[in-house]
């Protein structure tokens, strides 16, 4: 066997040996471990309108999203996944979020925290908490103030540092909410610490924008412009066309009220409208609408 | 003179006199007696001396108009007579139930056969004094068990079902009364006419107050009315003349509303109408025609679509293997795929991509300006 191989190598050109080195690489490789049994159609299904939904998601295509979420959901009720009927209800719950349905959004989480909480799946139960806690910081300030109260005692048991900095983040909010300026800027700091612990940019930027609105609230314009700047440098790194639309309302609203020239005000200000209206940002438009209706009215002409 | 003094022809003779007048008075007598026996008996029946008669009694609210020998009704005849009215004693079950009187009477042969259980007795008016008397109406003999069987002749007994235990059969003589609990009382015709009075005394101030308001509206609308036709004289006199000239003269109406020049331009205007018109119409008819000539094209069109259609139907029809073996080839071309899976040579290159487990997505929240 040794001469045997002593003289093919001796005999053969070095491509060939490669060549034929390679082949048996291939061969073993292709040896290793059996195919996957396809998983039953069913179960495939399920799967398919998981990945169709994730990816409408990501483009943020809300409508689209949710529809196909629902539908995974409906599915993996047929299968008694009750774990992936409650994943299925909260996307669906964030999706019907951004579309402005807020009521049908609440009902969607508490359904899904309600599973998670059955199956003693505790992170997905805590996500859930997260979503609801930001749906009421932006439509019902004292079920998230009792909210936060509850979930608070309960921080230790929290294994992901990635729900603990979204939740210092919330927490943040709510007491901006609240009027309790000095705690929801210490929360903030904390929650900036944890993102930037873990890496994440996009929290990070997104806890700018909350400390920003913090200064601006206290009267702080100074802080608030340079906070709001840096937001928009953040997200304009991360290419988020709405944190940038965001930061450039903020850092218009504060130039406008005091903390920098009225001209460039303006034309923040201007440039914050046209993006959020590309962006059909309605709400934040109408501040911004009402801020430059005040730049351009003459002091005096107040209409009575 | 004795009669023993009188000759024997004549003592013959009287004695034939005498048993004649002796027939006489017997005669006259039998025919007396029987002159007072008859009505007598007639009152009698009639008063119900004669006859079996059963005893009832009635509670009423009050005893107005009854008393003792008034007739008792049936059907519309004296079939029995009342025989004591008294006033009830205050006894709580009497006063809750308001009644204050009791009304004995009697009810003659063969009378009662229609009185039973379920008989009414009506107290009603019978004139305008006061006067009221009993009205029995007759019971349903399906229902009403008060009842005489005619009792053995020889004995001379007569049998009548009794009250309230209607199984029992009791001697006529035996029986107190029974009991007609259903009384229907209507006030006397006085007391009624009495309170129609008082009433029509209550509302008649009102009544003719308002008919003197009325009756001054009347007289004020009557002399605002007098004052508006004065005010009209003047329009209607207008308005016959307006008429007069209406009937003798043609195209009033126009020179009224209409002045000279009006007139004049109102005249060139629908002259050059009619030239409108005919242009209009000339339009018409040749955006119908345009309009029939674009259908033509259309169907032209569909005629044209249908043809395609119908010729690539015809072709698939032809071909009606192409889908086969088009299905086939995708079918083998799968089983290719499958079969190079399973191939031990090229089953690393077909192995999936495992994704990360999806999770429930949370992203931080973005804040804007305060308001």
């Amino acid at each position: 066997m040794i001469s045997f191989t002593r003289l093919v190598v001796d005999r053969l050109p070095l491509w060939a040996t490669l060549c034929g080195l390679a082949f048996l690489a291939v061969a073993g490789a292709g040896c290793a471990g059996r195919p996957v049994p396809a998983p039953p159609r069913a179960v495939a299904e399920a799967e398919r309108l998981v990945a169709q939904a994730s990816k409408l998601q990501a483009e943020e295509n809300w409508p689209g999203a949710a529809d196909w979420w629902r539908r995974a959901g409906q599915q993996y009720q047929l299968l008694n996944r009750r774990g992936d009927v409650a994943l299925a209800r909260h996307n669906e719950g964030i999706c019907r979020r951004a579309m402005g349905q807020l009521g049908v959004s609440h009902a969607l989480l508490e359904e899904a925290s309600a599973a998670n909480r059955d199956l003693g799946r505790t992170n997905a139960w805590w996500r859930n908490q997260i979503a609801l806690l930001q749906l009421e910081n932006e439509s019902d300030l004292g079920r998230a103030s009792a909210r936060l109260e509850s979930l608070e005692p309960r921080l230790a048991g929290i294994a992901e540092p990635s729900l603990v900095a979204l939740l210092r983040h919330e927490e943040a909010r709510t007491r901006a909410g609240q009027g309790r300026l000095p705690e929801a800027l210490s929360a903030s700091a904390r929650a900036a610490a944890a993102f930037q612990a873990l890496g994440e940019a996009g929290g990070s930027a997104a806890v700018l924008l909350t400390r920003a609105r913090i200064f601006q609230m206290r009267g702080d314009s100074v802080e608030a412009v340079a906070a709001w700047r840096e937001a928009l440098a953040a997200f304009e790194r991360m290419g988020h066309p709405r944190g940038v639309a965001m930061s450039l309302s903020g850092l218009g609203v504060s130039l406008a009220r005091g903390g920098g020239t009225r001209e460039e005000a303006e034309s923040i200000l201007r440039r914050a409208l046209e993006n959020l209206a590309a962006l059909k940002m309605e709400a934040e438009s109408r501040v911004v609408q009402d801020e430059l209706g005040k730049l351009q009215t003459p002091p005096g002409n107040a209409v009575r | 003179m004795a009669l023993q003094d009188l000759t024997p022809q004549l003592r013959t003779r009287m004695s034939r006199v005498e048993r004649l007048v002796g027939l006489f008075v017997a005669m006259a007598a039998l025919l007396m007696v029987v002159g007072f026996a008859y009505p007598v008996i007639h009152a009698g029946k009639k008063r119900g001396w004669f006859v079996h008669k059963v005893p009832y009694f009635c509670f009423t609210r009050d005893a107005t108009g009854l008393k003792r020998g008034d007739p008792v009704y049936i059907l519309g005849r004296v079939v029995g007579r009342i025989m004591e009215v008294e006033t009830n004693p205050l006894d709580p079950w009497a006063v809750d139930n308001n009644w204050n009187v009791t009304v004995r009477f009697e009810v003659w042969e063969p009378h009662f056969g229609y009185v039973l259980t379920d008989s009414t007795v009506h107290v009603v008016s019978a004139d305008f004094f006061g006067a009221r008397y009993l009205d029995i109406t007759p019971g349903n003999p399906d229902a009403g068990l008060v009842t005489v069987i005619p009792g053995n002749k020889v004995w001379g007994e007569t049998l009548i079902r009794s009250h309230p235990n209607t199984n029992d059969m009791v001697r006529l003589g035996k029986v107190d009364g029974v009991w007609l609990q259903r009384v229907q009382e209507a006030p006397a015709l006085a007391v009624r006419v009495e309170s129609i009075v008082r009433n029509l005394a209550e509302s008649l101030p009102q009544l003719t107050a308002q008919v003197s308001q009325v009756l001054a509206r009347a007289s004020d609308a009557t002399s605002n009315a007098n004052l508006s036709i004065v005010q009209l004289q003047p329009v209607l006199t207008n308005l016959e003349g307006m008429t007069a000239r209406l009937r003798s003269e043609e195209g009033v109406i126009g020179r009224m509303l209409l002045t000279s020049n009006l007139q004049g331009q109102v005249e060139m205007d629908l002259a050059s109408m009619g030239a409108t018109l005919t242009n209009t119409t000339a339009l018409i008819r040749t955006s119908e025609a345009q309009l029939q000539d674009l259908t033509r094209r259309i169907a032209m069109t569909l005629d044209s679509v249908s043809l395609v259609t119908s010729n690539l139907s015809v072709q698939v029809n032809a071909n009606g293997l192409f889908l086969g073996e088009v299905s086939s080839l995708v079918v083998g071309a799968d089983s290719m795929v499958q079969g190079l899976k399973s191939h031990w040579l090229l089953r690393s290159a077909f192995q999936g991509q495992t994704n990360a487990p999806l999770q429930s997505v949370v992203q931080p929240s973005l804040d804007g300006p305060s308001r």
